[in-house]
């Protein structure tokens, strides 16, 4: 890992509203190399509003993104230093899943080794692939992509449990090159991985410590 | 900025796509009535609008997302197939409007 690359991506002030509606007010969140974090949140709370306005695929009324202690940050080519795995597939369904590798870089053998089944599949369109293994390629693409920081939103959706631990393995062993930011409803697991965890509610953030944390905000159910 | 030019033909492939056979069809025109030329190029200035309209508002959302993570910035995205277009049809109109001149 060279040495002009950010340990620490801070995202700060992110305000967005749509007419009448505020879904994020002073949110902050951060993320290092090394690190996995976690970001919870009921449905509708912004979780994903939220990754796109850092990827500027939303244009927020106010945020503030600073890698490690630069001084500015180029917003429009962000997409240089962080990969986004957004909710929804993303690969254009008429490319097929070795130019969308190409394209970015990434070693399409790499993806076979890690599962058998894509050996075939390299000239295929996207858009033949099931929900689950075009999920599957995509999060692996987005994890091996060169980048320093990347955000996974809803990463186990549409994955059978078996692959939910292999992916889960492979974000642990990516963080070691990259910081991670991940969100699921599947709370356990993202619980698993994650070092450092908070709650979106409310449009705010706040860090998580303990199971209680997230009953106190009404994130999941009192036992 | 070659580089965005070229991928520009895989993200921009629904507007280029659209605007061809308009072009072609205003270069046929042009070719044969010079006079018109003003008028194709007002025509194609208003066709621009409504063309990001369909492709922002009837493409996959999510697409976006592809591109932007290869450093692609929104704007780029959004603003490299209609200027490219557009150069396009301003060089063939051009063209075809001198050759016109040329033959007439």
């Amino acid at each position: 890992m060279s040495s002009d690359k950010a340990d620490r991506l801070l995202v700060d002030s992110v305000h967005l509203e749509f007419g009448p509606k505020v879904v994020l007010q002073s949110v902050f969140l951060t993320a290092e190399r090394g690190k996995v974090t976690g970001v919870l949140g009921r449905n509708g709370c912004g979780k994903s509003s939220l990754f796109k306005c850092v990827m500027g695929g939303v244009k927020p009324q106010n945020m503030f993104v600073r890698f490690g202690d630069e001084a500015s940050t180029d917003y429009g080519h962000i997409g240089k230093r962080i990969k986004y795995l957004p909710q929804n597939l993303f690969i254009p369904r008429k490319m097929t899943l070795g130019e969308a590798y190409s394209l970015h870089g990434v070693d399409y053998d790499g993806l076979v080794t890690f599962e058998n089944k894509f050996h075939n599949y390299q000239r295929s369109m996207f858009g033949q692939l099931s929900g689950g293994e075009a999920r599957i390629a995509e999060m692996y693409l987005v994890l091996m992509a060169d980048s320093e920081f990347c955000i996974l939103d809803e990463p186990f959706t549409n994955i059978a449990p078996v692959y939910v631990d292999r992916m889960k393995s492979l974000i642990k062993e990516k963080k070691a090159d990259k910081g991670i930011i991940v969100s699921d409803h599947l709370y356990e697991e993202i619980i698993s991985v994650a070092d450092d965890l908070y709650l979106l509610s409310d449009g705010y953030t706040f860090p998580v410590h303990f199971r209680e944390d997230l009953v106190k905000r009404g994130y999941v159910p009192s036992l | 900025m070659l580089d965005k030019v070229r991928l520009s033909f895989r993200f921009g492939r629904a507007i280029y796509a659209i605007s061809l056979p308009l072009t072609l069809s205003a270069a046929a025109v042009a070719l044969f009535s010079t006079g018109v030329i003003p008028t194709l190029l007002l025509l194609k200035a208003f066709s621009v609008p409504v063309i990001l309209y369909l492709f922002t508002t009837l493409g996959k959302k999510d697409e976006i997302y592809f591109w932007l993570n290869m450093g692609i910035s929104r704007k780029e995205y959004y603003l490299t197939p209609v200027v490219v277009d557009l150069l396009v049809f301003i060089v063939l109109i051009s063209v075809c409007g001198f050759l016109g001149n040329v033959i007439g």
